[in-house]
C-alpha cells in the first residue's frame, strides 16, 4: 500500500474524456433520431423532431465543455481527480460489484449475494470469519423470507434454487 | 379556503388509521435510515421501496413513501450535525452551524433545534398546501398543453439558471434525461425510437433503475473514495432535560422560523427545490438577522434557517406536484413517477376524481411530521450506532439492497446491468460537478413535455407563437427563456467588465 497519495488521474483528462463521451452519446441520439423524419409533418413535429434536437443540444453543450476544459487546462491539469490510493479504494469497491452483477445473471441473486458478501466482508474488509459467515448466510436467508413470503416478489433464482425445487 | 376544511377532515379520517400510522412509522424509520446512511438518500430510498407498494392501495402507498421522504430529510440533519456529513444535498447548509454546535458540546440542543425547526417548516408548508390547493387546482384547470409546456420549460430553465454549478453541464444533464426518456415507444406515432434494434430497449429505460444507479451505486463509489472510515462522531447521548430546554428556547427564534418557512414555501412551490431553498434561507438569514455575524460558528438561528426552509420546501413541493404534475426535487420526481404507475394522473383532475387520495396525503403530512420529530429524537442513539458500523460491511449490504431494488422494478436481468452503467455515469457526473437532479426531472417530464409541445403545435398548426398567444403562457415561457439565457448574460457581463475595467491585479501570464 502506498503512503504517498500521488495524483493518478488529473481532472483535465477525466473532464475531456467525459465531454467526449457525452458528445459521442449525442451523436448516437442524432443517428437514432434520423431513422425517422425529424421535421414537421401534417400534424406537427414528427417522431424524430425532439430526439434530433436533444441530440444536437447534447453535442453542442459537450463541445462547449470540451473547449472550456482546454481553456482552463492549466488549473484542471493540476487538479487531481483520483489519487492512486483513491483509485485502489474505488476499484476494490467497484470491481466486486461488476462481478456480482455478472454472477447474479448466472447463479441468481441469493447465491451471488452470499458469494459477494463472503468476498467483500471477509477478504477485502478482513472481518472475523464468524462475522463474515453470519452476514453471507444471514443476508440471503433474510432476503429470501422477506421477498418470497412477505412481499411476494420473487427474486432472480439460479441453478441451486432450481435444484432445491424453488422457482 | 374554508371549503377545504371538510375535505381535509375527510382526509384525516382516511389517513389516521392504525394501519396507516404504522406505515408512517415504518416509512419514517426507513427514511431516517436512508438519510443517515451514506450512499442512500431520499430519492434512492423512495425508489427502492416503490416496487413493493405497487400492490398497495394508493393512499397507503403514498403515505409510506412520503413518510420515508420526510424521514430522510430528518436523517440527513442528524448526520450533518453529528458527523459533519450532509446525508442529503439539502442538508449541506445544516452542517455550517449544526456541526460547530455539536463540537462545542451542544449536540442535544443542535439536534432538538433542527428537528423542531424542521417540524415547524413542514407544518407551515402543509398549511400553505391546504389553503392553496383549491385555488391551485382552479388555476391549473385553465392549463392547456400550451401552458403545460411553458411550465415544464420554466422548471428546466430554473435548474439551468439557479442550479449553482455550470449551466452548460446542467444542459448536458437535461439532454441526457430527455434522450433516455424518449427511448422506446413514441406515444404519439407509436414508432419505436432510439432502440437501435435492441429488444431490451423497446420497453424504454425505467426511471427507478436510473435513480438507483445514479444515486445509489454512484454515491457509494464516492463514499468509498472520500474517507476510509475516519469519521469522528460527536457524543450522542440525549438528556430529556436538555431537549426540553431547547424546545422551550424555540419561540425566541420566531422571526427566523417565519422568514425561513416563507422562503422555503416559495422555493418549494416555484420549481426551485429544497436545496436551493436552504442556501437562500441561510444567505438571507446571515444578511438580515441580528445574529447574522455569528452564522457559521454554531449559531442556532443559522441551523433554524436551513432546516425550516428545507422541510417547508419539501412539503410545499407537494402542491405543484399534485396540481400540475410538476416536481421540484428529485424525490418529488420519483414520487410523481410512482403516481403514474399507480394509475393516477397528477393534475387538477386528480383533486376532482380522487379527493380521497389527495386529501389523505395532505392530512397524513400533518401527522407524519409529528411522528418524524418524535422518532428522529428518540432514534438518535440508534442511528449514531448504525453510522459507526464499519463501512466495508454497510457498503456491500447497500449494494445488495440496490440490486434487489433494481430487480423488483421489473424482474428483468438487463435492469441489474443497467444500474451498473448508470452508476458509472452518475459517479463521473457528480465528481465532475454535473448536476444529477435535472436529469431525473427531464426523465420524468420528458415524454409529457414532448407531448405538450406536439399538442400545442397541433392546436397552432405549427406556429411557435402560440406560446405567446395568452398572457399566462406568454409570461411563463418568457421567464423560462430568460432563465435559460441568464447564465449567458452573466458570462457576457463579466467578460465586458473584464474588457473595459482594468483588473485589480495584473494576471501573471
Amino acid at each position: 500500500m502506498k503512503q504517498e497519495p500521488g495524483p493518478f488521474l488529473s481532472r483535465f483528462v477525466v473532464e475531456t474524456a467525459f465531454a467526449l463521451f457525452t458528445g459521442a452519446f449525442g451523436i448516437l441520439i442524432i443517428k437514432g433520431a434520423l431513422e425517422f423524419s425529424v421535421g414537421w409533418g401534417d400534424i406537427g413535429p414528427e417522431p424524430g423532431y425532439f430526439p434530433f434536437r436533444v441530440g444536437i443540444l447534447i453535442c453542442l453543450a459537450s463541445l462547449v465543455n470540451l473547449v472550456w476544459a482546454f481553456i482552463r487546462h492549466r488549473t484542471l491539469a493540476a487538479d487531481t481527480f483520483l489519487t492512486a490510493e483513491q483509485t485502489r479504494c474505488v476499484a476494490a469497491f467497484a470491481i466486486p460489484v461488476v462481478v456480482l452483477v455478472g454472477v447474479t445473471a448466472v447463479l441468481g441473486l441469493y447465491v451471488a449475494t452470499a458469494l459477494y458478501l463472503l468476498f467483500t466482508v471477509g477478504f477485502i474488509g478482513r472481518h472475523r470469519p464468524s462475522v463474515t459467515i453470519a452476514l453471507a448466510v444471514g443476508t440471503p436467508v433474510i432476503l429470501f423470507v422477506l421477498f418470497e413470503y412477505v412481499f411476494l416478489t420473487p427474486l432472480l433464482k439460479g441453478p441451486l434454487e432450481h435444484l432445491l425445487g424453488w422457482y | 379556503m374554508l371549503d377545504n376544511l371538510p375535505l381535509l377532515l375527510n382526509g384525516f379520517s382516511l389517513a389516521v388509521s392504525p394501519y396507516n400510522i404504522m406505515l408512517m412509522m415504518v416509512g419514517v424509520f426507513l427514511g431516517i435510515l436512508v438519510g443517515v446512511l451514506p450512499g442512500l438518500g431520499a430519492p434512492n430510498g423512495v425508489t427502492l421501496l416503490m416496487p413493493l407498494t405497487f400492490g398497495m392501495n394508493p393512499v397507503s402507498a403514498i403515505i409510506l413513501l412520503t413518510s420515508m421522504y420526510w424521514g430522510a430529510l430528518y436523517g440527513g440533519s442528524t448526520t450533518s450535525i453529528l458527523f459533519n456529513i450532509p446525508g442529503e444535498p439539502s442538508s449541506v447548509a445544516t452542517t455550517f452551524d449544526g456541526h460547530p454546535m455539536a463540537k462545542a458540546g451542544r449536540a442535544t440542543e443542535a439536534l432538538t433545534t433542527a428537528f423542531v425547526a424542521s417540524g415547524f417548516g413542514a407544518l407551515f408548508g402543509v398549511v400553505v398546501v391546504t389553503i392553496l390547493s383549491s385555488w391551485a387546482t382552479r388555476f391549473a384547470l385553465r392549463f392547456s398543453p400550451v401552458e403545460y409546456f411553458s411550465v415544464f420549460m420554466l422548471a428546466f430553465g430554473s435548474f439551468v439558471a439557479f442550479g449553482g454549478g455550470s449551466p452548460i453541464k446542467a444542459l448536458v444533464s437535461l439532454g441526457l434525461g430527455f434522450s433516455w426518456a424518449s427511448i422506446g415507444m413514441d406515444t404519439v406515432s407509436g414508432s419505436m425510437r432510439l432502440t437501435y434494434g435492441f429488444n431490451e430497449l423497446s420497453r424504454g429505460i425505467n426511471l427507478l433503475v436510473v435513480v438507483i444507479g445514479l444515486y445509489g451505486i454512484a454515491e457509494l463509489c464516492q463514499t468509498m473514495q472520500a474517507s476510509p472510515g475516519t469519521v469522528q462522531p460527536v457524543a450522542t447521548r440525549l438528556s430529556p432535560r436538555e431537549v426540553l430546554r431547547a424546545v422551550l428556547a424555540m419561540p425566541r427564534y420566531w422571526i427566523a422560523l417565519l422568514r425561513s418557512a416563507c422562503i422555503g414555501v416559495w422555493m418549494g412551490i416555484t420549481p426551485g427545490g429544497p436545496t436551493a431553498a436552504t442556501f437562500m434561507s441561510y444567505g438571507v438569514g446571515r444578511r438580515f438577522s441580528k445574529a447574522g455575524a455569528r452564522f457559521g460558528t454554531g449559531e442556532p438561528q443559522g441551523l433554524v434557517s436551513s432546516e425550516t426552509a428545507d422541510q417547508a420546501a419539501g412539503s410545499a413541493a407537494m402542491l405543484p406536484m399534485l396540481a400540475l404534475g410538476l416536481p421540484s426535487s428529485a424525490t418529488a420526481a420519483v414520487l410523481l413517477g410512482g403516481l403514474m404507475i399507480w394509475g393516477l394522473t397528477p393534475g387538477p383532475a386528480l383533486f376532482a376524481e380522487r379527493p380521497d387520495f389527495v386529501w389523505g396525503l395532505i392530512a397524513s403530512m400533518y401527522v407524519s411530521n409529528a411522528v418524524c420529530v418524535i422518532m428522529a429524537l428518540t432514534t438518535v442513539p440508534l442511528f449514531a450506532a448504525v453510522l459507526r458500523a464499519p463501512f466495508n460491511i454497510t457498503g456491500p449490504l447497500i449494494v445488495i439492497v440496490c440490486l434487489v431494488g433494481a430487480w423488483t422494478v421489473g424482474s428483468n436481468r438487463t435492469d441489474i446491468a443497467m444500474v451498473l452503467a448508470f452508476g458509472a455515469v452518475g459517479y463521473f457526473m457528480s465528481r465532475l460537478d454535473y448536476p444529477v437532479a435535472p436529469l431525473v426531472l427531464a426523465m420524468v417530464l420528458g415524454d409529457r413535455t414532448e407531448d405538450a409541445f406536439r399538442q400545442s403545435m397541433i392546436l397552432a398548426k405549427g406556429s411557435i407563437w402560440i406560446f405567446w398567444s395568452n398572457p399566462l403562457a406568454g409570461t411563463i415561457i418568457t421567464v423560462a427563456l430568460l432563465c435559460f439565457a441568464l447564465p449567458g448574460f452573466t458570462a457576457l457581463w463579466r467578460l465586458a467588465r473584464r474588457q473595459f475595467l482594468p483588473p485589480p491585479v495584473a494576471s501573471g501570464r
